[in-house]
């Protein structure tokens, strides 16, 4: 290793050899060269090429995770042939990529809205979070639920090829309407104002959804509407039982609460002018003004009275002065405003009405159901016929003559092209006809000389040549500066969808316009799509059920002529719940964290002129927790290395060969059959949707998610977790791949344990005893009750009767108030765990990890014993490994072989109890090998007997090991209850100190440390401060403000005290003792003859049944604070939505010191507040920095003088009681439970289907 | 008398085994007028099965084509008149046989005692010197000057690379390990290449000697062969040679009585292409899947278990002995400034004498195809070579004066590549051998690489569209823009070298792409898809045609010239092919 002086992008750095550029560019925060096959964990592989970079000198770009650097390397990560090659990698990468990013209904949605996204939160019942979610793409849901075309549905939802499509409008519907309901409906965060003016000419569609996004953006928008009211065709177009003019007005009404102005009557070019407008000071101007003229039959003699164009009469009804019709009415056309004529005809009088149109109903433009639910109400169609001409008498309509056509060669648009049937002309008597041909704008009148000082002087405003606004495409900016169009205007006439998509879309560029003097275009992000590759078949989706749609109820027919009333009448929840679960979740899971997809978009690459064979192949569905979709799978091999080199599992592996080349589950088959051990570290790393955790949600979304980083609250290993959340809705815990604590790795339950967030038993609401119920009351009321029955009880029970329990899990913060609330405000030393009552051993505070998780990967040798990392301590067992693969010989000794002996170059194997005597063993030989080591010879003796039965050869071997080693490390389960004596660690301790090796004393509780520390001890105050250390109590006393020398000696052994029934009043926050089978009889008996029991927690546990009051805590996703690891390392714990339960835990505990006179005393602004004491009053956490460095984040050893505890042994010691059921905690027995059902109902089914 | 036959893989596919068998037939009837001997591969593919008559004063004439039925004359008349028969003669010694020319041009020191000895007896080995050179380097007990020789005979790898074989060996001697490995490459798969398979057979001591030998050099306790399970024959006479060598003690603990031991392991590989890379092969005697890695480390540093090893090629390690007994400036006499020695290539494609020859460095592809290998087949217009297998090139004949050296071949984006040398004429379709080429790379790519696993697949999609007529806009840009990024952007060699067939064909037959990709026509008229048939005035109105076309494209009467509808006409060729009338229909 030397030093080197290199230059990354003209920046000189001085670094050392054995570093690749990736690292080098990384350590000096270079942090844009892209890689898809690298991992922090894993040796450089060198597959994706998306790593490389320009070394000067070199013929080719060198991948940068595998290139060392060397002295004088002059480095370009991102020059344009850099990128390049980037681009060309990816675009061969996406080639092979048969998936899809978002489901066909987003893509098929001109307005783009997160479809699949909004149907899972409907399916969760999150329907505040489902509007927002619309509303940020659409601000019409209630309209377009109502009158959409619904490309999403027709062209887009798979389940077409199942069954029927999912009603998505309908259930957007539904969505909008509860909304529009509510008392304070979902209104856009608006940011502050601009100052600058937009002028928005039209107030339809297209410019209300404009409207909204640049008044959401700060911009002061007024719109100019012709009509009398806002809507355009809204209002004027679609008629009151498909839209209901209520509807219209309350959406209209939100955008207008924006703060966009609306000016009604005023006539583009009669009473303003696009010149006129920019006089006035708008910086910008959007034309929306839509295509209201009709178009004409083209022919002969169509002027006559009777003949009415549709729009005409759509309009008039909309300004409620319909004309009288009657008699027999022809409707001409076959779009959505044809159907609307002939409806509506039906509800003006007309006693029969036909739509002619041109060629058959398969080329109907107009929408399949509202041509059902025309010819429902009486509507008759005829097909293959055109007019010809109009046939008056006296200038009035008699007939129209008709012409009978046939289908063509197919035309431009795909459709086949009617051609008339020579002499098939014929006569239709009638009294009105209707003309819904089409629509065009009035552009072609306005601009030119027609409109005096139109436009400002010198500019045109150009127009195609069917007289529509010619404008760029993506920024919709006209050929005239700082104008604007969008909608029908410059389409001709369209879909509602379209025009509020080309809102959104103008307003984003209006707003960079604005911002910049640039109008730039909505980003389009790289979506990868199936139907881009092949034709998506019904072979694809047999493995999924058929499910019948809900249908849409309706009016009666009966009760539609002549009413205007909205025929269709909405979903209810059941309907909406039901059909969305229909949703067949097309996306991709990974959509808003993909690797591939993110580089996609940002290198722009076009996969089409390189499309060609592509793989396909079934998901695994088989495993509960993983999913895997191999066709997602770039064959980076990350999870192949992850699990074979990092877990030492080997459940994947690389398949075939060539272009054939796939990774599966080892052998072929499902990941079920292969050794997985589920600790999704492969899902971590997968840089794709290939792999994903199966979340605990009826419908998953996916959903762009907030992200917190916080630390897993299972063990106490202390692994930094993502957590991951939709608004109020947990969704998962992620991997932190550059994480500083376990360098990325985690365990299963680190990542699959967290459902119990959202599970339905979580306890909520607060419940109160009276008599034999338990009924439910509100948190405030219950902490009130809980206030005032503990201050009656304090009259007559004395302090030594009362105790406090508290959950390993707490973090510091909360474990600090809970015994500030004992010896404050119930002024008892009594505060303690049911954990340390039951597990003495755990007594040893003394025995606390004198190393961390550097000394153990900087480590030549490492001895385990008493421990079974690979089960419990997963996550450091990895960074062992790591240790080992490095080349750290291992040393294990204990009574069975795992996956962490595998690695060992020795195992001493050794009967249960015989670990300390092996220790000793191996140490005589120690004091041979190696003189300084001391033994002591006392101990000979007996040690000689205890490994009687071991391998002499194994202890040799284990000794020889430490001997040559320098640097050493001894690992063990400091909580490894069952057959090991409480002295056991002592002896481990001082045959670590002898030998000078750090020692790291794991720690099965999360807070395990922090509970001693925080004090959650009788005979100490925070700090291992005795109770009766006058030093601490003056400084306690001066800084809590409460008198502390005179509280009462605690009981010696509060076990026996409770056994004994000495004990009246418990607070018990987190602990569940009667639900463990195993807790003595003695100890349960006490706990039932309580006088008072109050329990808090996250669910109705056993004990929480038999309490006086129970208090719904939050979760650890639920709260901020601090837990301290085993390595004595102060972690963060950050809240990832907010408390379920009403209040963070700390509040509560803060409210209880209140009632009970504390109320100064416990008063705290912000979790915050509490580290802060806790800084001032721990003498062990002073200089601790949270946030810190690895380094400052340890507490200092030297800053922990213990005196040797004065309480007594416990009683609690239980000799032979089986280890798992004494896992005190309601999380991990519920976690355990669930996952070995998961795991046995997969491997049923699974077995099933092989059979 | 001694009478011998050719029972390499190449002649028992031809029959020599029931050769062989009746000579032991009329043996056992006969009583011993006569030695009958196995020998290996002789080397003309073309005219097996061989067998050679051997006098006692050691006069060789060998015989072509000597079926079991052609037994009776050539005992007659050679064996019992002693009148050799000419018109089979391949070759005597005595300068009489038709196939002289492709005996005399060759310098044989690889397949020095291919097709002279018998490969299951190290007897024979031992008396044509076999095991000498192993005794004259222990003997020495100079592993510096062994390798110092090495470097000054200019042996370079011959698996392809050409690397400097002393090199390698000195990096793998100044590696630190507690055990070092020597690995002989017998992985061989390009397509058409059976020099290594042909030693391995023939003559399988002097792999064994060479791997001794190296192994002496660098300090190696272990060897190892990995040899393509296709090769059941190199495998069964490799198992039966290193136990003969082992009883001899040329194999084994303490060698020559100076404390030096080497052992020899036989690792059969599954078939995949790729094994052939030298990490890639160490990754499959390890039981990893067959992939390359990052390098360096190196093997010599970091190879086989983490452990300095050396690889070399089964022809790298045949010339060891020789180089050894005959000494390097004998070695470094041979061949050009760069390149010294021999080098053996198995020629294939239109070619009149297609087989083994070992030929000097420096001759040059003209003098192969033309003087050793008799020109091209039917006398058509020679158009091009293909030198190195898949990952080789295309050399055209404007270039044939080319001479055979490293540096040269590499020149014209073509390599030396292990010896394949495939001979094509003017009926042969560029954009086809193209195509062929990298479809069996595409197949065999480990499939790590992006470029490597989706580029060649891309490269081959355009191919398969051009030579099926259905190119899109811009293909040939496309095709070279990947070919260049799989080239530069791929781990190893196979990724790397994958694209030069295609870049070479471009480089020299860039108008065949474009008439293919621009004008759907292929000039070799090669591509069926891209071919137009039609029926000429010289048509005699026979049937036959009418009769052939699947498609009913065809039509007329007997003795009246038929017409061919070209919008039912599937480009099948079957008209084309069974008319009889000279120029009857012809093809664009």
């Amino acid at each position: 290793m030397a030093l080197v002086k290199v230059e990354l992008n003209g920046k000189r750095i001085i670094t050392v050899d054995s570093r690749t550029i990736l690292e080098v560019a990384r350590e000096v925060g270079i942090d844009g060269i892209p890689t898809l096959c690298h991992d922090e964990q894993l040796e450089p592989f060198t597959s994706c090429f998306l790593c490389v970079v320009k070394v000067k000198g070199a013929r080719t770009l060198l991948p940068a995770c595998s290139t060392k650097v060397t002295d004088g390397m002059v480095v370009e990560t991102n020059t344009p042939e850099v990128r390049q090659s980037r681009k060309a990698a990816l675009e061969l990468l996406l080639s092979g990529h048969y998936a899809d990013c978002v489901g066909p209904c987003q893509d098929a949605c001109p307005a783009g809205v997160d479809i699949q996204g909004y149907l899972a939160l409907a399916a969760l019942g999150q329907f505040t979070e489902a509007i927002k979610l619309i509303k940020n793409r659409n601000p019409l849901p209630a309209i377009c639920g109502r009158v959409c075309t619904r490309p999403c549905e027709v062209n887009g939802c798979r389940r077409n090829l199942l069954d029927e499509p999912v009603g998505i409008d309908y259930i957007k519907r539904y969505i909008a309407d509860l909304d529009l309901g509510m008392a304070h409906p979902f209104r856009p965060e608006v940011a502050a104002a601009t100052g600058k003016r937009i002028a928005i000419v039209g107030a339809g569609p297209g410019g209300l959804a404009c409207a909204y996004y640049l008044a959401a953006r700060g911009h002061a928008v007024q719109l100019f509407e012709a009509q009398p009211e806002a809507g355009g065709m809204l209002r004027y177009g679609i008629p009151e039982y498909r839209l209901p003019k209520e509807v219209l007005d309350q959406e209209i009404g939100q955008i207008l609460d924006l703060g966009v102005k609306l000016s009604t009557h005023i006539h583009l070019g009669k009473d303003f002018t696009v010149s006129s407008l920019k006089n006035q000071g708008f910086d910008v101007v959007f034309l929306a003004l839509g295509a209201w003229e009709s178009s004409t039959m083209r022919v002969k003699n169509e002027n006559v009275a009777g003949v009415i164009p549709g729009i005409e009469l759509l309009k008039n009804v909309g300004l409620r002065r319909p004309p009288e019709l009657s008699g027999k009415v022809l409707v001409i056309g076959g779009g959505n405003t044809a159907i609307d004529c002939a409806r509506t005809a039906l509800r003006t009088g007309a006693q029969e009405v036909t739509i002619l149109y041109r060629r058959t109903r398969k080329e109907m433009p107009a929408n399949a159901l509202e041509i059902e639910e025309a010819e429902r109400e009486g509507v008759k169609i005829e097909f293959l016929v055109a007019p010809t001409q109009v046939i008056s008498r006296d200038d009035h309509l008699v007939a129209l003559e008709c012409q009978r056509m046939e289908l063509g060669a197919p035309d431009s648009s795909g459709r086949r092209s009617p051609k008339p049937v020579a002499g098939s002309e014929y006569r239709i008597p009638c009294d009105f006809v209707l003309a819904a041909i089409g629509q065009s704008t009035t552009m072609g009148q306005l601009v030119g000389a027609k409109v005096a000082n139109f436009l400002p002087v010198g500019e045109t405003l150009k127009l195609t040549r069917w007289e529509t606004v010619q404008v760029d495409s993506g920024t919709f900016e006209t050929s005239v500066e700082g104008v604007f169009a969008g909608g029908d205007v410059v389409t001709g006439a369209a879909t509602v969808v379209e025009a509020v998509a080309a809102g959104r879309k103008a307003a984003y560029a209006i707003d960079r316009y604005l911002a910049t003097g640039k109008a730039e275009a909505e980003p389009t992000p790289f979506i990868s799509q199936k139907g881009v590759f092949k034709k998506v078949t019904a072979e694809e989706l047999k493995s999924q059920e058929r499910i019948p749609h809900r249908h849409m109820p309706l009016l009666s027919a009966a009760d539609r002529k002549a009413s205007f009333a909205e025929v269709e009448l909405g979903y209810g929840p059941d309907d909406v719940s039901k059909e969305s679960a229909r949703c067949l979740e097309c996306g991709c899971g990974a959509l808003f964290d993909c690797d591939l997809r993110r580089l996609a978009s940002e290198y722009q690459v076009d996969i089409k002129p390189l499309l060609g064979e592509v793989k396909q192949y079934p998901v695994d569905r088989s495993h509960p927790l993983i999913e895997l979709d191999p066709n997602r799978c770039i064959v980076c091999g990350r999870c192949v290395r992850m699990c074979s080199d990092v877990v030492g599992v080997a459940a994947y592996g690389f398949v075939n060969r060539g272009f054939a080349t796939t990774v599966r589950p080892a052998l072929g088959g499902s990941l079920l059959e292969t050794e997985c051990t589920s600790c999704g570290l492969c899902i971590g790393t997968c840089p794709t949707g290939a792999i994903l955790p199966v979340l605990p949600l009826s419908k998953p979304g996916p959903w762009a998610t907030t992200a917190v980083t916080s630390t897993c609250h299972y063990c106490g290993v202390g692994c930094e977790l993502e957590l991951r959340a939709h608004g109020d809705t947990f969704v998962t815990p992620a991997r932190v791949e550059r994480g500083r604590t376990t360098l990325g790795n985690h365990c299963r339950k680190g990542l699959f344990a967290f459902d119990y967030v959202q599970a339905p038993d979580r306890l909520l609401e607060a419940r109160v005893r009276s008599g034999r119920e338990l009924g439910k009351t509100t948190l405030d009321d219950a902490i009130q009750y809980t206030g005032m029955r503990l201050r009656e009880l304090a009259g007559r029970v004395r302090p030594e009767e009362i105790a406090v329990f508290l959950s390993p899990r707490l973090t510091n913060e909360e474990i600090f108030l809970a015994q500030k609330l004992a010896r404050v405000g119930l002024r008892t030393h009594q505060v303690t765990s049911f954990t340390h009552l039951l597990n003495p051993e755990i007594q040893h505070p003394e025995v606390v990890s004198t190393g961390t998780y550097r000394d153990l990967l900087g480590a030549q040798a490492v001895l385990v014993v008493g421990s079974e990392l690979d089960e419990e301590h997963f996550a450091v067992d990895l960074l062992l490994k790591r240790a080992v693969r490095g080349g750290a010989r291992l040393v294990v000794v204990g009574q069975q072989e795992n996956r962490t002996t595998q690695v060992a170059e020795a195992f001493v194997r050794c009967p249960p109890g015989s670990e300390p005597d092996v220790l000793l063993a191996i140490g005589s030989q120690l004091k041979e090998l190696a003189p300084n080591a001391s033994v002591d010879s006392a101990a000979k003796q007996r040690v000689a007997s205890g490994v009687a039965s071991v391998d002499a050869a194994e202890i040799e071997a284990a000794a020889r090991i430490l001997a040559e080693s320098v640097a050493r490390v001894l690992v063990f389960n400091k909580d490894w209850r069952g057959e090991r004596a409480p002295q056991d660690e002592t002896s481990y301790a001082s045959f670590a100190r002898s030998l000078g090796m750090p020692l790291l004393a794991l720690r099965e509780k999360s807070n395990a440390q922090g509970l001693l520390d925080m004090g959650a001890v009788p005979e100490w105050f925070p700090g291992y401060q005795p109770i009766d250390d006058p030093a601490a109590i003056q400084m306690l006393e001066k800084e809590w403000g409460a008198v502390l020398r005179d509280l009462p000696r605690p009981r010696p052994d509060i076990a026996a005290a409770l056994a004994a029934k000495q004990i009246k009043v418990a607070l018990v926050l987190g602990e569940d003792p009667l639900g463990n089978p195993a807790l003595p009889a003695a100890l349960r008996g006490g706990l039932e003859a309580l006088e008072f029991l109050m329990v808090g927690d996250l669910f109705m546990t056993p004990t929480a049944e038999a309490a006086h009051v129970v208090l719904p805590l939050s979760s650890p996703v639920e709260t901020d604070g601090t837990l301290t690891n085993h390595e004595r390392r102060l972690q963060p714990v950050r809240a990832s939505i907010p408390p379920r339960n009403g209040l963070p835990n700390w509040q509560i505990f803060c409210q209880l010191g209140a009632r009970l006179g504390q109320r100064f005393r416990m008063k705290y602004d912000s979790v915050g507040e509490v580290l802060d004491e806790i800084r001032r009053v721990v003498p062990i956490y002073r200089g601790v920095m949270l946030n810190g460095s690895n380094d400052e984040a340890v507490w200092d050893l030297a800053q922990f003088p213990l005196r040797p505890s004065q309480s007594a042994p416990g009683t609690g010691t239980l000799p032979g009681r089986p280890r798992d059921t004494l896992a005190f905690d309601y999380l991990e027995r519920r976690w355990q439970h669930r996952y070995r059902q998961l795991m046995e109902r997969a491997q049923k089914a699974l077995a099933a289907t092989a059979g | 008398m001694k009478i011998l036959v050719g029972l390499g893989t190449c002649g028992i596919a031809a029959g020599a085994e029931r050769t062989y068998q009746a000579l032991a037939e009329r043996k056992a009837a006969n009583g011993a007028s006569f030695t009958l001997a196995k020998t290996g591969c002789i080397g003309m593919c073309y005219r097996e099965p061989i067998v050679e008559i051997r006098t006692k004063a050691g006069r060789r004439y060998q015989y072509g084509n000597m079926t079991a039925d052609k037994l009776d004359r050539l005992f007659s008349e050679h064996v019992e008149a002693g009148r050799p028969i000419a018109e089979w003669l391949l070759w005597s010694d005595d300068g009489s046989g038709s196939e002289l020319a492709y005996t005399t041009q060759q310098n044989r020191i690889v397949l020095r005692n291919c097709g002279f000895i018998d490969p299951e007896s190290i007897e024979d080995y031992l008396a044509v010197g076999g095991y000498q050179a192993l005794q004259q380097v222990l003997a020495q007990n100079d592993p510096d000057a062994l390798i110092a020789a090495i470097i000054q005979s200019g042996l370079r790898g011959r698996g392809g690379a050409g690397f400097s074989t002393g090199m390698k060996w000195r990096f793998t001697r100044m590696a630190k390990g507690d055990h070092k490995y020597v690995i002989c490459n017998a992985d061989e798969g390009d397509p058409g290449a059976f020099m290594d398979r042909s030693v391995l057979e023939s003559d399988p001591h002097s792999v064994l000697e060479g791997m001794a030998i190296a192994a002496f050099a660098i300090g190696a306790d272990t060897g190892y062969i990995y040899c393509r399970a296709e090769y059941p024959k190199a495998i069964e006479r490799l198992t039966l040679a290193i136990a003969q060598a082992e009883t001899a003690g040329w194999l084994g603990e303490d060698i020559g009585k100076g404390g030096f031991s080497f052992s020899i392991r036989l690792k059969e590989g599954a078939g995949a292409f790729v094994c052939g890379e030298e990490t890639a092969l160490i990754a499959s005697i390890e039981g990893k899947r067959g992939m390359p890695r990052v390098r360096p480390p190196f093997p010599a540093v970091r190879g086989l278990w983490g452990r300095p090893t050396c690889i070399n090629n089964v022809e790298t390690l045949a010339n060891l002995p020789w180089i050894v007994t005959h000494g390097a400036a004998a070695f470094a006499a041979l061949g050009t400034k760069g390149s010294k020695g021999t080098k053996v290539f198995a020629m294939a494609g239109k070619i009149k004498r297609g087989g083994l020859v070992e030929v000097p460095m420096g001759i040059s592809i003209r003098q192969i195809v033309f003087g050793v290998c008799g020109g091209i087949k039917e006398d058509r217009k020679f158009k091009a070579v293909q030198m190195g297998g898949p990952s080789g090139g295309c050399i055209p004949s404007e270039l044939q004066d080319t001479v055979i050296d490293y540096e040269s071949i590499t020149k014209t984006g073509a390599i030396m590549g292990s010896g394949g040398l495939v001979v094509m004429d003017e009926t042969t379709c560029m954009v086809d051998v193209a195509r062929f080429f990298l479809d069996f790379t595409q197949r065999e790519s480990c499939g790590k690489c992006t470029f490597c696993r989706m580029g060649t697949k891309r490269m081959l999609e355009i191919l398969t569209r051009a030579c099926e007529g259905k190119s899109r806009e811009g293909d040939i840009e496309r095709l070279e823009e990947l070919a260049e990024r799989v080239k530069n952007g791929s781990q190893c060699a196979l990724g790397q070298t994958a694209p030069n067939p295609v870049l070479t064909t471009l480089k020299y037959f860039r108008s065949e792409y474009e008439a293919h990709v621009n004008n759907l026509k292929c000039p070799a008229h090669k591509c069926g898809p891209l071919l137009t048939y039609q029926i000429t005035d010289a048509c005699v109105g026979c049937l036959l045609c009418i009769k052939a076309c699947s498609a009913g494209a065809i039509t007329g009467e007997r003795k009246h010239k038929h017409t061919l509808d070209q919008s039912k006409c599937t480009r099948c060729g079957q008209c084309y092919k069974v008319c009889n009338v000279e120029g009857a229909i012809s093809v664009d």
